[in-house]
């Protein structure tokens, strides 16, 4: 029952509370570090047996983390459930499907252009949907990120069910090359963007947008009557979280080079609400663990086989039913009683 | 844009529409129960469905009635098909309860987010769908033909069948008996008290885990017997039939205002038809797109559904 | 305090630096048998396919290495199908240095994401059942057995046409169904074009369908998809009086006995395009091996995937065993295989198919004609 009540956050939260500002130094320069040289490592523990390991970082490591990010913005700190995540990537990946394909401009507008039409379809989605409250705002998104789907299939303009193919790759930078041999540039790639996105999320939760979002999560009746402005604070996580799912559409289209709407299913918009609850909803670092435990135990049962999928699936249901808060859950604001007391 | 099939074929497509509504309707309803009682929206609902209709098969393998084998008497038939229901209804009600048990019970009674919950589900959902792709091989079912299809009556373009029928006596009686048992037993009251207030059904001495359990064997029971009534009509079925179906199913429960039985019911023909009428009109694979865009029109006009939630209930 | 962070940054740093210097060479030599890979679906909703197509080359491997002297080991990666999934797995098939080409990817999807990656690394590819155009020409390491679309629909245009003066045709919005249709729709005049409807896989509602086919008074339905939709849809248009003695056209994807199963005596009629015999009358005594072998039905693309293993196999037989070499083989050579002789155009695509119409007569599946 101990192992049960283990609570990661609070252990290292303690740690972390009493170090001082070297520490906290050196131990970011290391993991930051850590998680760069991660492609060069060859090390037959952590080496996912029959997929290469490089290329699980990228995909869907890092891609599942980036997106668990943007939808923790949306899900775990505003507690708006939406189950079609997935939308906001095949918006990013179209754009640079189509974008690389047709024109001739740089992967870095391309980018800010992915993220931008995703931003609007966030405002699309976000201005019906969030009038409503609870699950019938999550069948709507559920709705968005199927359309999205079958539009994809339907419209042959941009490749019909067949999808679109040869999409260029990112410019070389410097001497890292984007090939789609060497994944471990777009995994760089892709890390920078993730230090640059977790910075500016966490610098917008300890402000007053992350404070709105957790009164509207709290109880949005409430936070409503005390003047918060809950529908434009709710359009703005649902853009930031499609800007944020958009951007890793972009890079994914730029890595894979092919994209087909058979990619952007109902099921991975699942998995990454997955990694979000498993993780520990609005706990960034909780989010992000999940969806590397998410991404990365299929990958390493892959011995398991035939009943890969099943084992799976009951992992999901342990996991919830002993840790329902998430590996690592966020940090309940303390009672005032108890800070009185 | 074709509006001339949907004009010539407006009759048929009407029926056909509300026969499809019915079967959605069986299914709907597991999923509204569980959502009035429990505020969850039980993913794995689809696959309780999907058990169902594998135990169908099961029946008839058992009987040893073969895949290409002539329809049966009407005297044969109604033995033969009882029989099939009560099994897959029993089944899918058995299975139902073993999941709440499993999956969903220790998170409610520690009170944990509903989205843990639903995760549960989810992984529930994978692992039945897995389960039985393995146990059937990966491959489509093929369920003989019980009943005879030969239309029975022409109205204008529709051709009314047996089968059909049977679908919508099927359903009508069960629905009553449903509403029969929400509204004048115990149990009903007991899931009407928990549905209105859990806190307060406690203390006026409601079994509240009773209550959850006999309202997922009930809707179980629905999806089973719904999943007799969805084999006589196609035939066929593979290990991830729930999905498909309960995607539609449940946008129904919404649709007719999730948690309320009378809404399942409204919701679900009305998808049905609209299914029909869009598919008609624009094809059939724009069907869902046209679906969604309705049921957002519909939810921005009335927030909570056609009919509202069930009447106690007035907040989310 | 500090003192224990120290050690755990040296220590940590000490231990990647020891993972990156005692990894292995890159590329060291096969250290056992030569692998021919398998890329499909072998778990998930299209995995009957992929088994199917896995056992084939299991069987190929198996009968090679009873009179080889340089053994082949048959290996699989399971893509679920998913072009997702593929580039991953691929690469890590491309770092295998004993694997030496790769029957697959199942569906085009998978195909077309995994193909650069192959590549990159040289590997000999020969696809089973990916039938998209757009892998025509993708890369000088690709190359399919089965019929591109564009050999496949103008043979099921002819066939419709000469069957009924109005044609409907619908598709199942997968690579495969929809690039069929469309070359099929192509090849028939506005006025032979009754009407067109797309369904999805997994399907069963087909009545607005058929509502649509009766109104627009079509003789012919063709059908582009895989078998399960397609009985489900046959017996929908042969219960609706309206439809009852329509003509139903197919490709391949619909060939196979599990149709007969599924659609029963409605099947009865239907007109069928493949490349290839089925495996029981081209094939028999394989048909019976591979029964005996794996105790099930062969599938779909079975033969195909057999016949890609084979060519394989051939190749080492020859004496090649590097990927380069073997690819050159590939290109260059002429193999005749189980039920099919196999030559591959510079394109990828094989030049050898020749498509032959069937048709179902009391129950079993007959053949008609070679267009």
């Amino acid at each position: 029952m101990k192992l049960l009540s283990f609570n990661l956050r609070d252990k290292f939260g303690d740690w972390w509370d009493s170090s001082s500002l070297l520490q906290r130094t050196i131990f970011r320069v290391v993991l930051i570090g850590i998680f760069f040289a991660l492609p060069l490592i060859n090390n037959p523990i952590i080496d996912t047996p029959e997929t290469s390991f490089e290329s699980v970082l990228f995909y869907p490591l890092i891609m599942f983390a980036i997106m668990a990010v943007g939808l923790n913005v949306v899900v775990g700190k505003s507690g708006i459930l939406d189950l079609g995540y997935v939308a906001f990537f095949a918006i990013g990946a179209y754009t640079q499907a189509m974008f690389g394909i047709y024109t001739d401009l740089s992967f870095w507008i391309v980018l800010l252009l992915g993220m931008g039409f995703a931003m609007i379809a966030g405002v699309i989605l976000g201005i019906p949907a969030l009038r409503l409250r609870g699950d019938y705002l999550a069948i709507i998104t559920l709705g968005f990120g199927e359309i999205v789907r079958i539009v994809a299939v339907n419209t042959e303009a941009i490749g019909g069910a067949s999808g679109l193919s040869d999409i260029p790759p990112p410019p070389n930078i410097n001497f890292l090359e984007f090939s789609v041999q060497e994944t471990r540039s777009y995994y760089w790639l892709s890390l920078v963007l993730f230090l640059v996105l977790i910075l500016g999320i966490v610098r917008l939760g300890n402000r007053k947008p992350g404070r709105a979002w957790e009164a509207i999560r709290e109880d949005e009746d409430v936070a409503s009557f005390m003047g918060v402005a809950t529908f434009k604070y709710k359009l703005w996580a649902f853009v930031i979280g499609g800007a944020i799912g958009g951007m890793a559409g972009v890079i994914y289209a730029s890595q894979v080079l092919s994209i087909q709407p058979e990619l952007f299913t109902l099921n991975l918009s699942i998995m990454i609400l997955a990694c979000v609850v498993f993780g520990g909803m609005g706990n960034i670092w909780g989010v992000i663990f999940g969806a590397v435990l998410l991404g990365y135990l299929p990958e390493k049962l892959r011995f398991l086989s035939d009943i890969r999928i099943l084992i799976f699936g009951l992992l999901m249901v342990v996991m919830m039913n002993i840790r329902p808060n998430g590996l690592i859950p966020r940090k309940k604001r303390e009672k005032i009683s108890e800070k009185l007391k | 844009m074709d509006f001339s099939v949907l004009t010539s074929e407006f009759v048929s497509l009407t029926f056909d529409g509300i026969v499809v509504g019915a079967i959605y309707a069986l299914v709907a309803l597991g999923y509204t129960l569980v959502y009035g009682v429990l505020r969850l929206i039980n993913f794995a609902h689809s696959e309780i469905f999907m058990i169902g209709t594998m135990t169908c098969y099961g029946v008839t393998l058992l009987l040893n009635i073969a895949a290409d084998t002539d329809p049966l008497s009407p005297q044969v038939f109604i033995i033969v098909f009882t029989l099939i229901i009560v099994t897959a209804a029993v089944a899918s009600g058995l299975a139902a309860v073993t999941l709440e048990f499993v999956a969903y019970r220790r998170l409610r009674v520690m009170r944990a987010s509903r989205l843990s919950s639903l995760i549960s589900a989810i992984g529930a959902s994978f692992f039945l769908t897995e389960l039985f792709r393995l146990l059937t091989d990966s491959k489509n079912i093929a369920f003989p033909r019980l009943i005879d299809k030969e239309p029975v009556l022409v109205i204008s373009s529709a051709y009314i069948t047996l089968d059909k029928i049977l679908v919508l006596l099927g359903a009508s009686v069960l629905f009553i008996v449903l509403n029969r048992l929400i509204n004048h037993t115990k149990l009903g009251l007991g899931i009407r008290a928990v549905s209105q207030d859990e806190n307060t059904a406690v203390l006026m001495g409601v079994n509240v885990n009773r209550v959850v359990s006999m309202t997922f064997l009930v809707g179980g029971v629905l999806a089973g017997a719904g999943s007799a009534f969805y084999m006589a009509f196609y035939e066929t079925t593979k290990a991830n039939v729930g999905f498909l179906v309960g995607v539609s199913a449940f946008t129904a429960a919404v649709l007719g205002g999730i948690g309320n039985v009378k809404g399942a019911l409204v919701g679900s023909f009305a998808l049905g038809l609209i299914q029909q009428y869009s598919s008609a009109v624009l094809g059939y694979n724009w069907r869902d797109v046209v679906t969604f865009i309705i049921l957002v029109l519909v939810l921005l006009v009335k927030p909570t559904g056609l009919l509202g939630e069930a009447l106690q209930r007035a907040r989310v | 305090m500090k003192k224990k962070l120290l050690a755990l940054a040296t220590s940590t740093v000490m231990m990647v630096g020891a993972t990156v210097a005692l990894s292995p060479a890159a590329f060291a030599a096969c250290a056992g048998n030569f692998k021919i890979y398998f890329q499909g679906a072998l778990t998930g909703p299209y995995a009957e396919t992929g088994i199917n197509e896995n056992n084939g080359v299991i069987l190929a491997i198996k009968d090679y290495n009873k009179t080889a002297t340089v053994k082949l080991e048959a290996a699989a990666i399971d893509t679920e199908a998913s072009g997702a999934k593929s580039p991953a797995l691929a690469k890590k098939v491309v770092d295998d240095e004993c694997a030496l080409g790769v029957v697959g990817g199942m569906y085009s999807g998978e195909t077309i994401n995994a193909v650069p990656v192959y590549e990159g690394g040289g590997v000999p590819v020969i696809s089973p059942s990916a039938t998209n155009p757009g892998l025509t020409n993708k890369s000088p390491i690709f190359h399919r057995v089965v019929a591109n679309d564009l050999v496949q629909g103008p043979v099921l245009a002819t066939i419709a046409k000469r069957v009924g003066k109005k044609i409907f045709v619908v598709d199942d919005a997968t690579p495969y169904g929809k690039g069929l249709a469309k070359i099929v729709k192509l090849n028939l005049t506005k006025s032979q074009l009754a009407g067109t409807d797309a369904v999805t896989e997994g399907t069963t509602n087909f009545s607005s369908v058929v509502s649509k086919v009766k109104s627009s008074k079509a003789t012919v339905v063709f059908y582009g998809g895989y078998y399960p939709e397609a009985s489900i849809f046959i017996k929908a248009l042969r219960d609706n009086p309206a439809t009852k003695n329509i003509k139903f056209v197919a490709g391949d994807g619909v060939l196979d006995g599990e149709y007969l199963k599924l659609a029963g005596k409605n099947a009865e009629g239907s007109y069928l395009t493949a490349p290839g015999l089925p495996m029981q009358t081209s094939a028999p005594k394989l048909y019976a091996a591979y029964k005996k072998e794996f105790n099930r039905e062969p599938g779909l693309y079975t033969l195909e995937a057999y016949n890609a293993a084979y060519f394989f196999t051939q190749a080492v037989k020859a004496g090649n065993t590097t990927r380069a070499s073997i690819n050159k083989y590939i290109d260059d050579t002429v193999v005749k295989g189980q039920g099919m002789t196999m030559s591959f155009g510079p394109s990828g695509d094989s030049e050898t198919i020749v498509m032959n119409e069937y048709t179902v007569k009391k129950g079993k599946i007959v053949w008609v004609r070679k267009y």
